[in-house]
């Protein structure tokens, strides 16, 4: 049984359908890739996977369990989540920001403990921004807060990671680092889902593909069955060119149109 | 400041605040028509706690009739309406949120006007003044409820702005109609905040608002550190946010309506305290909050008794916390430029 599974999913917002149809699964070790164009309903999708939409019809499933029967704690246990990006209205050290992630672990009137402490600090190590601990969260860049925030999904200690386009304002050296620790994490057995720009970097470390077009999945699977020159060109309306270099395989559009 | 570093310097910081307040009390004790200084409230203290001899008559009414009941108030009004206003800053994330949002002041103020306008006796005008602070808060909610699909915070607070108008509105007409000779002067002045009229029975009223409303707010600390990161991420990482925001503006509005319907409308308290008490412990409401109830608890304290010993005539509360709130808060908006506190 998948660790977390969609079926016959519709998803939106405020009673409007973004997409419908979905159907996904997800297991343990294994990095999902989410594709498609802007406005193709990613966010939402990722959004409704997690917990934090009702799903318009069908369901979520982690395991034998309906995702929507969960409170937000018990969610928060097994579900981490990486937004896009997190507005501050308040300048908490980076190393609170992290703690944050451990409240799913203690009642409604608890305080972070030792324990969480050492999560934390842990957590910020393995993102390699232990540096940036003691800095207020408004005042570091819109990288480093991405990388604050996979540090706090890492602190909740979840069985599935979902992260949405968390390359996006990373520079090349931390797109990479991101990239490896997240193989990495899968190779430790985490479920890994993630939305993306970049096909490249789901021939990198993806194990699966989804490709989303205006919220309808065009193509799901192995990555080594589905991603090609072919349905690339398809989803992003491009010719693609996609070939090996050093033993990676790497894509490009052309310029013409198909 | 962060969350794991606690020092044996922040236990200092705290107990010399509270030293400060104390002698600030002490010294409101020595301003009026009847000074009593220090030696007058060992004596009194002495005899209270059966060491010493009764002091005189007079010194004993003071201390216990009048001055006292009035210096706990505005100790507890400003603790409470500072700390209210803090956890609504948090709760609503931004740092210029006051406890007049969701309109519980002009709730309040209508109940009062109300029990004012009907003759009520005081403990009457305390209890409209209260339900009227409640009222509105589920007016507002309820607005909030049935204008759903909307940036929820932002209805809330659009709501509570036009019920707070409303509620004005209604405190206007309460005024045109009021007997001019009497009832028009004390809407007025009450209207206007005053200590004045402080007996011990309001105490009685004050003081378990106060624990009620506070206690789940110093509780609730870290759930509302991740409130503030916006109703959405706070349930990422799993937090009740509905049920988390019920009991803090619960709370909140229990200590707001109350200091309301004893004091009347002090705005400026609940805005700048909490501010400025996060410039000093830090975004950590752990720490803001007790902060800023010592220190809205010592500012009010000093505006009173400038109230009330400054001239003859006693000025009103209201009209002097905006006369050192304005520019305060000018100051705020011109220095801060981002990462509020």
């Amino acid at each position: 049984m998948a660790l977390l599974r969609a079926r016959d999913l519709a998803y939106g917002y405020d009673g409007r359908s973004v997409g419908h149809g979905v159907n996904l699964a997800l297991d343990a070790g294994e990095v999902l890739c989410l594709l498609g164009p802007n406005g193709g309903g990613k966010t939402t999708l990722l959004k409704t996977l997690v917990g934090l939409r009702r799903p318009l019809a069908g369901a979520v499933w982690v395991e034998d369990a309906r995702l929507e029967q969960w409170d937000a704690a018990r969610r928060a246990r097994v579900l981490g989540f990486v937004p896009q990006s997190a507005p501050a209205a308040f300048a908490f050290p980076v190393r609170d920001m992290v703690l944050m992630g451990r409240v799913a672990r203690h009642g409604l009137f608890a305080r972070p403990d030792a324990a969480d402490l050492a999560a934390a600090d842990a957590a910020l190590a393995r993102v390699g921004i232990s540096a940036l601990a003691e800095r207020p969260f408004t005042a570091i860049s819109g990288g480093e807060r991405q990388l604050v925030l996979i540090a706090r999904a890492l602190a909740q200690e979840p069985r599935i990671l979902v992260l949405d386009e968390p390359t996006a304002s990373l520079d090349f050296a931390n797109q990479d680092r991101v990239l490896s620790l997240l193989a990495e994490l899968a190779g430790e057995g985490l479920a890994v889902l993630f939305s993306t720009h970049h096909p490249d970097q789901v021939f990198a470390i993806g194990s699966h593909v989804a490709m989303l077009r205006d919220g309808v999945l065009m193509a799901a699977g192995p990555v080594g069955r589905v991603l090609d020159a072919a349905t690339l060109g398809h989803l992003y309306d491009r010719s693609v060119v996609v070939g090996e270099v050093e033993g990676r395989t790497v894509c490009f559009t052309r310029a013409d149109r198909p | 400041m962060s969350l794991s570093t606690r020092s044996g310097r922040s236990v200092w910081l705290w107990v010399g605040c509270a030293a400060g307040l104390a002698l600030l009390a002490a010294g409101a004790f020595a301003v009026g028509a009847y000074p009593i200084g220090g030696a007058g409230l060992w004596a009194w203290a002495c005899w209270r706690l059966d060491l010493g001899p009764a002091p005189a008559p007079v010194v004993v009414a003071v201390i216990e009739n009048i001055r006292g009941p009035r210096i706990l108030a505005a100790t507890g009004v400003g603790a409470a309406l500072a700390t209210a206003g803090a956890a609504y800053q948090s709760l609503f994330r931004n740092p210029l949120v006051s406890p007049d949002i969701l309109g519980v002041s002009s709730g309040a103020a209508l109940g009062a006007v109300i029990g004012i306008f009907l003759a009520l006796p005081v403990a009457g005008v305390e209890a409209t003044s209260f339900a009227g602070g409640l009222l509105a808060v589920a007016t507002v909610y309820g607005v909030a409820y049935l204008v759903r699909g909307h940036e929820p915070l932002l209805v809330l607070v659009l709501a509570g702005i036009v019920i707070g108008t409303l509620f004005s509105a209604g405190i206007s007409i309460l005024k045109v109609l009021a007997d001019p000779y009497n009832q028009l002067p004390a809407i007025t002045f009450w209207l206007l905040g005053s200590l004045a009229g402080v007996q011990a029975k309001e105490l009685a009223l004050l003081a378990p608002a106060l624990v009620i409303g506070l206690l789940p707010l110093l509780l609730l600390r870290w759930r509302i550190d991740i409130m503030t990161l916006g109703e959405e991420e706070a349930r990422a990482l799993g937090v009740d946010a509905r049920r988390v925001r019920l009991m803090v503006i619960g709370a909140a509005t229990l200590l707001t309506a109350t200091a309301v319907s004893i004091a009347g409308i002090i705005g400026w308290v609940g805005l700048v305290v909490p501010h400025l008490a996060r410039l000093v412990v830090g975004p950590a409401f752990a720490r803001v909050a007790p902060a800023a109830a010592l220190g809205g608890g010592a500012f009010l304290l000093l505006v009173d008794t400038v109230a009330r010993g400054a001239s003859d005539v006693e000025i009103p509360l209201g009209v002097l916390t905006a006369l050192v709130g304005t520019p305060v808060f000018l100051w705020l908006l011109a220095t801060s430029r981002r990462g509020w506190g």
